[in-house]
């Protein structure tokens, strides 16, 4: 799963909780909060497809087809794809791909993000280091009636302006010396806020936020993310000391709060947590307004993260093709877009052949399409690719064909390529088929060439139809005989002018009518067994025609000697 | 001595005043126990002490020795006390230790003596 993927689905979390957060901030329990930022974090931390037929990215993507290099089962295979392109092409050394420029950015600022976070941090490390143990008769009370379910060790140090909490696998709760331990409630309710701090892994999970932040630095709603969180983390957790001093303990809370900001100076330590830091402000608000959470609101709370889980975090089923071949991988148009097509052709050239018949993992038809054709003489190429966009039912209600001709490989650019394929092939399958006319669709495809044409380096034909006997490459005449003759178990397949026809499953080479007086041929050379098919006999009863039978070459020769009147009638004329 | 000690750094004074003279080591080994630091926090807070001026170390074997007595650090922390708590007054500070009610009649007796002998 790439990392913009991950972080489009992230962002989509982090915008449905700040929406979340917006309206229910002081309804729900705040965990709540912390929990959507850190399924936000586990998604832009995990590369891991999570399938769900109704997530959002499935919904969404059966909403808008993706363009398919192959058809979906069912249809044909795409045609008038040279067959030349199969050709196995002899590769000789290895590739050594460029490091790509926007990897090579992400990663400089991967680094710069990390050192921002963990200079400071190690900085703060050494100063929890060199902490002094305490024996204070309060804080060992307080620790024999609250038996915290994990060994926590309390120490001071006169170098932190505020109480924190550190260490993942050995919690310690540090308190500064200047401290007054005197009075046990207000001991207890900074110990209280550490202690739920380490009780609910908050310093790994703020360890994720930053992991998040640093690999995602480029997206901006990873830096809100990282924010609120991290004030989520405290919000939830001053939540928690209260429920358990109960209500009436909030103003005196507030009052150790903001004694203790007033003591704040110098730089926090961003991957610690501490009693006194945060936005106090924000803090005592939601303090005083705390509430007794209902029922109801944790039902909410459960509901509303497991609707954003199922639907935000999960991809559509059908995964976009992985790559494993690495070499092959580093090809992919990501990444070379500045290059010029006569460059990244002598790339291909240069990657050992492909023999895996995948393709080496590629993306369907990546390497029929793209790969082969670049490896023929650029100055001249024309890549054609068709296809065709069927209902639901297997019904086509879009053929098309395009030609794509390179005319000056030395200043198109891949990215343009890609971007100029792309948009044509999404262009044709975002088109309305079901209620346009022939007439709309042959517009909409001139517009459509003549958008991705630019003149100089890249040039599109394309040939589009709407099936049916309006189709301007279709013959009407042959459309009206071909319905006369499907119920008598003849398919066919009208394409773009292309005609083929089956029987019993199999492809035969022409239907003869004698009582019409036409024969329908197929477009030879394009199916399977076009040039030494079976021919098929209409055979009438009472006027109208009541079966099919197959019949030799032979058969053939003969009716065509014994009838002179007998004309052929091929799509193609 | 140029800078104020943390607690940290004074629990380092505090094994050379006891002990006199010692390895950085054998300083190590001490607050392991005593304190549960590990070797290299040790040796860091032994080089901030020396950075500052309260320890001086020479060869062979990087013997440590207190540059500062207990008695000059003590100034110090007082100093520090009554510059910050007390606006430089020493009085406000005797007064407040009066107030608190932590000294007792015989250490007052003891305080007058001190008193009337400076005056003198």
């Amino acid at each position: 799963m790439s990392l913009e993927r991950m972080s489009l689905q992230a962002s989509a979390i982090i915008l449905f909780a700040l929406l979340a957060r917006l309206l229910l901030l002081n309804r729900l329990p705040k965990r709540t909060f912390v929990a959507l930022w850190l399924l936000a974090a586990a998604r832009m931390l995990i590369p891991v497809e999570l399938p769900f037929r109704y997530g959002a990215d499935a919904l969404l993507r059966r909403a808008v087809p993706l363009p398919a290099a192959v058809p979906p089962a069912g249809a044909l295979p795409p045609r008038a794809v040279s067959a030349a392109w199969a050709a196995a092409v002899v590769r000789t050394s290895a590739a050594t791909p460029a490091f790509p420029l926007w990897r090579a950015v992400w990663l400089a600022g991967v680094i710069a993000c990390v050192l921002a976070l963990l200079l400071p941090h190690l900085r703060w490390r050494r100063i929890y280091a060199r902490s002094l143990p305490l024996e204070d008769a309060n804080v060992e009370r307080w620790l024999r009636e609250r038996k915290p379910q994990r060994k926590v060790r309390v120490r001071v140090s006169d170098e932190i302006p505020t109480p924190l909490c550190y260490g993942l696998l050995h919690p310690t709760i540090l308190l500064p010396s200047a401290l007054d331990r005197s009075d046990f409630r207000r001991l207890a309710y900074v110990l209280e806020h550490e202690l739920t701090h380490i009780l609910r892994f908050d310093l790994p999970a703020k360890l994720a936020f930053a992991a998040a932040l640093c690999a995602h630095w480029f997206n901006p709603l990873a830096w809100i993310m990282y924010l609120l969180a991290n004030r989520d983390v405290e919000l939830a957790c001053d939540e928690a000391v209260l429920r358990r001093f109960g209500e009436p303990a909030r103003q005196e809370y507030a009052r150790a709060l903001i004694d203790l900001a007033a003591r704040r100076s110098g730089l926090p330590n961003p991957l610690s947590s501490g009693f006194g830091r945060q936005t106090i402000e924000e803090r005592i608000r939601a303090i005083m307004k705390a509430r007794h959470l209902t029922k109801i609101a944790a039902i909410a709370a459960a509901l509303l993260i497991a609707f954003t889980a199922l639907a935000f975090a999960t991809s559509a089923e059908e995964e976009p093709s992985k790559t494993t071949n690495p070499e092959i991988e580093a090809l992919l148009f990501d990444g070379w877009e500045d290059e010029s097509v006569r460059d990244y052709a002598a790339r291909i050239a240069a990657l050992p052949e492909i023999e895996d018949p995948d393709g080496g993992g590629l993306p369907d038809g990546y390497l029929e399409y793209v790969y082969y054709p670049l490896l023929y003489d650029l100055d001249s190429l024309q890549i054609t690719s068709g296809g065709s966009a069927n209902a639901d039912s297997g019904e086509m209600l879009l053929n098309y064909e395009v030609v794509m001709k390179i005319t000056d490989p030395d200043h198109l650019t891949v990215g343009k390529m890609r971007d100029a394929k792309r948009g044509v092939e999404e262009g044709l399958m975002s088109f309305d088929c079901e209620s346009a006319t022939q007439e709309e669709l042959q517009k909409y495809v001139m517009e459509l060439a003549a958008r991705w044409s630019d003149g100089e380096t890249i040039v599109f034909d394309i040939l589009a139809e709407l099936p049916g006997p309006d189709s301007p490459y279709a013959d009407a005449q042959t459309w009206t005989y071909l319905q006369k003759y499907a119920p008598l178990g003849l398919s066919f397949d009208y394409y773009l002018g292309n005609l083929s026809m089956y029987y019993e499953g199999q492809e035969i080479r022409a239907v003869i009518d004698p009582e019409s007086g036409i024969t329908i041929a197929n477009s030879a050379g394009t199916g399977g067994l076009g040039g030494d098919g079976p021919f098929l006999l209409v055979e009438y009863e009472g006027g109208a025609p009541a079966a099919l039978r197959r019949i030799s070459s032979e058969e053939y020769a003969a009716l065509s000697a014994s009838d002179e009147g007998l004309g052929e009638q091929s799509p193609d004329d | 001595m140029n800078r104020k000690l943390y607690e940290s750094e004074l629990k380092v004074m505090e094994v050379l005043w006891r002990e006199g003279e010692a390895s950085a080591k054998q300083i190590a080994e001490t607050l392991k126990g005593e304190v549960g630091w590990s070797k290299t926090t040790t040796y860091t807070v032994i080089k901030k002490c020396v950075d500052k001026g309260a320890i001086e170390r020479s060869e062979p074997g990087f013997v440590c020795r207190a540059k500062i007595s207990r008695e000059e650090a003590q100034r110090c922390e007082t100093d520090e006390l009554i510059d910050r708590m007390y606006g430089g007054r020493a009085d406000r500070l005797i007064a407040a230790l009066l107030d608190g009610g932590r000294i007792g009649p015989e250490e007052l007796a003891r305080l007058r003596a001190l008193v009337d002998g400076a005056e003198k």
